[in-house]
């Protein structure tokens, strides 16, 4: 046995925990700088059962000794507090490995939650260093897989049901780590999706996503700027488009508003309407951003348009009695401005002209849809 | 930190952070910090940090805790001794900032903030009950008033409770079923200490509480019971959430039970609707569960489930368990099981649970109502036997389990009469059930209330088969209580007695029965104590229904009193006043005019009398009321006496009442009389005129003819002497009336006693007074100075001629003549005088006074009073002239002067008549010779 678990087992809570996360920033530092190359994986490795037994408090298999209790509340809050100074003080370089050595491999329970709480805590105390983690910890492990869309499930509630008044740090999130909020949004319109009014997002969070997109067009665009480092990433563009375009006609359509309880601020209709149609055209200017950026990455394939097309226009066979004809021609038109400026800013590529002729049979006839069409028509205008 | 705290709107993320390391500070306890400024940060960090409110809540425990602990301390020191304690103000302080804030919380955001606070609050609050709940100022927990009164007070508790409270307001509309359940999940965890706040809490929302609590339970119990197969393991189980919602019931009961009632009838209402094939099943074990835990919800479910079974329900349920029933019988056996364990332990209404099975079992046809069908019939006949068994183990075995109570059978007692009345009414399968219930309930509650049910089926049967199971009762019951026949008895006699309440022939009839009953079938084989042995006992009782109006009664008590046989030595006082009874009732029965029913009446009288008649003690007053009663104004009419009117008496009160002095003021002016004192003034009216003619006595003379027969026949019957106590007495009935009145000649053995009793008795009842009343017979001369009393005594023999019949009757015993000499004597003066001066020529003209004479003669001669030619005399009177007669009577007198009657019959016996005292006869016969020539020889035999 190493000689740090030896000191460790001797101690008590708050002595323990603070030693092992100095004896786990130590391992990065040095490593990066100028270890003994043949050494580092043996330190490496007592750094993972040291996080093991004393940060998330997990006894491993067959141990009998050192601490195996559990934590209570207050004692939870301090070892967060101490995560939070030990990565914040970190050299950036090795904040993520401390990180990924405490919260990273297998998903378990014990340590998303307490990761949850870490990033809670990171966002009141406005912790640009853990929510970074956080983000890169989020993006390995994809915004749309069910771990990452509970703690950001349990943040919502933390900051937007909970305590809704308390979002200060919420609103200067962007700010803080553009990264995190980026993938942020991602998880929450998976979570969200705004394709039923049930599925619909706090309006107070689509407040604060609003501001965000529209404070920062570079924002939506921050994960896949990451395309260099890993192989898959996801942008949150997608979900923004179903919400301002499904949601425009959720709301529209939805006569009682306190029919979800849940969705009680939805009855102030006209300020979803404005916030909505801000959120338009945000994602447009971020569009503009994205290709002033030159990454290159096809954010669309256009299934994702033909998917919400049929959404479209099924909501509004639904509801034709409660919607009239020029508004749902307004989101027909909303619809067909983010595709061509997708087509424009490279966002979305089309392979063929097939399948932007099925969007135009699909939704009824526009004028914008046809002449995004028109190239792949040619034919016809020649006739004519 | 003050202002920090003010800044809160617009916290800064530094200032977050220096709050976290400050709480975090007082946490460890590193460098010490106040109570009141660590909280304040903690209440800071709740409401900026979302993360840091688990950590939050957890401090406000120990704030509480801490709180509490300092509160009971301080009841302890009882305020006293430390009177100003500055840490206690302001932690006071601490705890209202603190749910100040939780207020603020839940009212912002019910949806999101009330559970998490409400089971924070309710953990806190069963921790801290749980905790001091040993503490020594803590009631315990079986006081739930003063525990609530305690922590009421409590100021951190209190503030709990209406953090508690205010979470509930809030949940209540939105999401019930999670309050409840962690209401319900804490009260099984700190059970009985968290029982106050389950009672608060119940008490504020009874309606939500008690339906969700129920809910709650039935969703446990189908959850936990659907599968499981057997009983015991799952009752095991299901325990403690059970026990929790019977305890949050039992603590509503007392303010809510109208809701707990709605709640649980609407549950089975909704179970015979629902669709659910598990609930179907499990609502009615569910409810039965229940209340087999506890007693307040049995009383409700027997009350008014009772009432919602009818018929088509019940056929309904039966539907409903067919398949319960046949998949899982071990479970439906259990279910019986349990049926029959609760029957057991109601207490109240059970009388309506009993009908209830039993019309079910066997109901009535009628048209129109659905009747149970065969299933549920056979359910119920079931039930009911295993319940009967249940019931016959728990009374039998009662001192030896140690269980001592059995509430059905407590709770019947009340009942008993009316089951009992059920009981009569009923036959069959029925009747044999009721029959052992009523054993176990009367066994149960001892000899009092079993002698209730058995004097009630006396007094209420009307046919055999009803009285019969008076025997099949007490059968059972003489098992443990041997001496209930002889409370019965005693119940039965204290019926009688006035006032009577209830009809008593019925009564009397019944034990008529019973008592024939028992004489019939002496040698039975089933051994029993008789109602025979008791009734000696207590015949006493029954004397005051002698006197009952009905003569029915009457006759059946004397039957009765003739079983049970007045031969056994009595009391004086007993054997007075049943003689009188006797008498009275022998009187009574003369009155009937139905000569059949008269005989019978009259038959039983003498039965009873010759039974009477076997203390010589009894036999006087018998003897002595009888012939009291002949010259009694009330009941002589009987016997031919002129029924002496009023009349006289009421005529002189119609006179008009006249004023001397109006008479005098009109004297002067009619007549002028010559003046005399007498004619001077009016000296009044003297007399009222004429006397009115006495009425007929009203009874025919048959009547009269069979009264005077029967009276005799009693009159035999009781003088008789009884020698041997064995006395044939159907012989003497038969006897009755065959024998002639006149060919009465048997001869009376008589004891000396009573002769002279007899004697005397006549005497005193037939003349004035005792002066003359010697047995000496006077000078003839001096018959003129007791000519009143001779006329007295003449006049009452002619009122009452059945006197006549009397002395004839004890005639032929000298003794009892001879106490009667002063009658005689009186009586023959009167006739001497009579015949004197009587203008008629023949004595004959004078039947009444012809006959008289001749059967006075006869009288005297029968008692040997009288020799040989001188008591023949009488065979002269139809032939004699009226001095003639005189001369007779006069030769008799002075036979009788020298020969005064004598006790002594061997005396009598021995005397002779001498020719002196026969000359005047010889003188009569000779000079009448012509008509009289036949007698001669038996007079004078030379």
């Amino acid at each position: 046995m190493s000689k740090i678990l030896k000191r460790l087992s001797v101690l008590e809570f708050p002595e323990s925990s603070r030693i092992a996360l100095q004896y786990l920033t130590s391992c990065f530092t040095s490593s990066s700088g100028g270890a003994i190359p043949g050494l580092g994986g043996g330190a490496e490795n007592f750094a993972v059962e040291v996080s093991q037994d004393y940060v998330l408090f997990k006894s491993a298999t067959g141990r009998t000794r050192g601490p195996q209790k559990k934590l209570n509340a207050i004692q939870e809050l301090q070892l967060l507090e101490m995560v939070c100074s030990c990565l914040q003080g970190a050299p950036q370089s090795s904040r993520f490995s401390i990180f990924s050595v405490i919260f990273g491999g297998s998903i378990e329970v014990a340590k998303t939650t307490l990761l949850t709480k870490l990033v809670s805590m990171a966002l009141s105390i406005g912790s640009g260093a853990v929510l970074d983690c956080a983000a890169l910890w989020m993006q390995e492990q994809g915004c749309h897989s069910s771990t990452v869309c509970d703690l950001v499930q349990r943040l919502v509630e933390d900051y937007c049901l909970l305590f809704p008044e308390i979002s200060n740090t919420f609103q200067t999130l962007p700010s803080v780590s553009p990264l995190f909020t980026c993938n942020f949004i991602t998880a929450v319109a998976t979570i969200y999706p705004f394709h039923e009014i049930s599925r619909a997002p706090p309006a107070i969070l689509l407040d604060y996503i609003t501001s965000w997109v529209s404070g920062d067009p570079c924002l939506c665009s921050e994960s896949v700027r990451l395309v260099r480092i890993q192989a898959s990433f996801s942008c949150p563009f997608f979900g923004l488009v179903q919400w301002c375009t499904l949601g425009q006609i959720l709301c529209t359509t939805q006569c009682e508003p306190d029919l979800q309880s849940n969705n009680k601020l939805h009855s102030d209709k006209t300020k979803t309407f404005s916030l909505l149609s801000k959120l338009h055209f945000s994602i447009l200017q971020s569009f503009q951003a994205y290709k002033s950026m030159e990454l290159n990455q096809e954010l669309f394939h256009m299934s994702h348009f033909l998917s919400i097309a049929r959404e479209l226009v099924r909501l509004y066979q639904l509801n034709k009695d409660k919607i009239q004809e020029e508004e749902f021609q307004t989101l027909v038109d909303r619809l067909g401005q983010i595709i061509q400026v997708a087509i424009v800013t490279g966002g979305l590529k089309l392979s063929s002209g097939k399948e932007i002729l099925t969007l135009c049979e699909i939704l009824p006839q526009n004028r914008l849809l046809q002449i995004i069409a028109r190239p792949w028509t040619t034919q016809p205008m020649d006739t004519s | 930190m003050a202002a920090a705290i003010e800044s809160t709107g617009r916290s800064s993320s530094e200032n977050i952070l220096t709050e976290v390391r400050k709480f975090l500070r007082g946490a460890s306890n590193e460098r010490p910090m106040g109570r009141e400024s660590h909280t304040k940060s903690a209440l800071y960090l709740l409401q900026t940090l979302p993360t840091a409110r688990f950590a939050v809540l957890e401090h406000l425990c120990s704030v509480f805790d801490e709180a509490v602990s300092e509160h009971l301390m301080q009841l302890m020191l009882n305020n006293s001794e430390n009177p100003v304690d500055e840490n206690r103000g302001h932690l006071d302080g601490v705890i209202q900032d603190a749910c100040g804030v939780l207020f603020n919380f839940i009212k912002t955001g019910p949806q999101a903030w009330a559970p998490i606070i409400s089971s924070w609050s309710l953990e806190l609050l069963g921790q801290i009950s749980q905790k001091y709940a040993s503490h020594r100022v803590v009631p315990h927990a079986n006081s739930l008033n003063e525990l609530l009164q305690l922590w009421m007070t409590c100021t951190p508790t209190k503030s709990l409770m209406e953090v508690a409270t205010e979470c509930f307001a809030a949940m209540i509309q939105g999401a019930p079923d999670t309050c409840v359940d962690a209401l319900l999940e804490a009260s099984v965890k700190y059970s009985p200490h968290f029982d106050w706040v389950v009672a608060h809490i119940g008490s504020c929302f009874p309606d939500t509480i008690i339906t969700r609590v129920l809910m709650c339970g039935l969703k446990d119990f189908c959850h936990n019971g659907g599968r499981s197969a057997d009983m015991e393991m799952m009752s095991e189980e299901r325990i403690p959430k059970m026990a929790s919602v019977v305890g949050i019931l039992g603590h509503l009961a007392s303010k809510h039970s109208q809701e707990i009632r709605q709640a649980l009838m609407k549950l089975f209402e909704d179970s015979l609707n629902t669709n659910s094939d598990t609930l179907k099943v499990t609502t009615v074990p569910f409810l039965l569960q229940l209340a087999s835990m506890s007693p307040m919800l049995l009383q409700i479910l027997t009350t008014d489930l009772i009432q919602a079974l009818t018929p088509s329900v019940l056929n309904k349920l039966s539907s409903q368990f067919a398949n319960w029933k046949g998949s899982s019988s071990h479970e439906y056996e259990s279910f019986l099981t349990l049926v029959i364990h609760l029957i057991t332990m109601i207490d109240v209404g059970s009388y309506q649970v009993l009908q209830f099975f039993l019309n079910m079992a066997e109901p009535r046809e009628k048209p129109g109502v659905e009747a149970p069908n065969t299933e549920v019939q056979q359910t119920c006949a079931v039930l009911l036997n295993r319940l009967v068994t249940e019931l016959q183990r728990a009374v039998f075995h009662r001192h030896r389990d140690g269980k001592s109570d059995v509430p059905l059978l407590a709770s019947l007692t009340p009942q008993a009469i009316l089951i009992t009345e059920m009981l009569l009414n009923s036959q069959g399968q029925k009747a044999e059930c009721l029959v052992k219930l009523l054993s176990f309930v009367g066994l149960y509650n001892g000899e009092d209330c079993t002698a209730e049910i058995l004097a009630y089926i006396i007094t209420e049967s009307k046919e055999w088969h009803q009285l019969k199971r008076f025997l099949e009762l007490q059968l059972v019951k003489e098992v443990r209580l041997g001496d209930i026949l002889g409370r019965t008895t005693c119940k039965l006699m204290a019926y009688l007695q006035p006032p009577i309440v209830y009809c008593p022939q019925r009564l009397l009839k019944n034990v008529l029965i019973l008592l024939q009953r028992e004489s019939k079938t002496e040698n039975n084989s089933v051994i029993r104590s008789t109602l025979l042995f008791y009734m000696r006992e207590n015949w006493e009782s029954l004397i005051p229904l002698l006197s009952h109006t009905d003569l029915t009664v009457t006759m059946t008590t004397l039957k009765i009193l003739e079983i049970v046989c007045l031969t056994r030595p009595m009391s004086s006082v007993s054997a007075i006043r049943v003689s009188s009874a006797l008498i009275i009732v022998f009187f009574k029965s003369l009155e009937l005019t139905d000569p059949h029913e008269a005989q019978l009446s009259v038959r039983v009288c003498k039965q009873c009398l010759h039974q009477l008649c076997h203390h010589s003690f009894t036999q006087c007053i018998l003897l002595r009321f009888l012939l009291e009663g002949l010259t009694n104004r009330d009941t002589s009419f009987l016997f031919g006496a002129k029924r002496r009117t009023s009349d006289q008496t009421q005529h002189r009160d119609q006179h008009p009442k006249v004023s001397l002095l109006e008479e005098n003021s009109k004297l002067g002016t009619t007549l002028t009389l010559p003046r005399s004192q007498s004619s001077v003034f009016h000296a009044g009216i003297i007399g009222s005129g004429l006397r009115s003619r006495s009425s007929g006595t009203g009874l025919l003379q048959e009547h009269v003819k069979r009264n005077k027969r029967c009276l005799l026949d009693i009159l035999h019957t009781c003088s008789r002497q009884n020698f041997h106590h064995n006395v044939d007495v159907a012989m003497e009935t038969d006897a009755v009336h065959s024998v002639p009145l006149r060919a009465k000649v048997r001869p009376l053995t008589l004891s000396g006693d009573l002769c002279r009793m007899i004697g005397s008795l006549v005497t005193e009842l037939t003349t004035p007074d005792v002066l003359y009343n010697n047995r000496f017979w006077p000078e003839e001369d001096s018959l003129r100075f007791t000519v009143e009393r001779d006329l007295y005594v003449w006049k009452v023999f002619e009122e009452n001629p059945v006197l006549w019949d009397v002395i004839e009757l004890f005639s032929g015993n000298s003794l009892a003549m001879c106490r009667c000499s002063p009658v005689l004597k009186s009586l023959v003066a009167a006739l001497m005088n009579h015949f004197e001066c009587s203008r008629l020529p023949h004595a004959n003209d004078t039947p009444k006074q012809n006959e008289s004479a001749c059967r006075l003669i006869h009288c005297l001669s029968r008692s040997l009073l009288l020799p040989d030619p001188l008591k023949y005399v009488s065979e002269l009177f139809a032939l004699v002239t009226s001095y003639e007669a005189y001369l007779i009577l006069l030769a008799v007198w002075k036979y009788m002067k020298e020969n005064p009657p004598t006790e002594d019959p061997e005396e009598a016996k021995r005397r002779v008549c001498e020719t002196r005292h026969t000359d005047v006869v010889r003188a009569i016969l000779h000079s009448n010779i012509d008509k009289m020539g036949h007698l001669f020889f038996r007079f004078f035999k030379e």
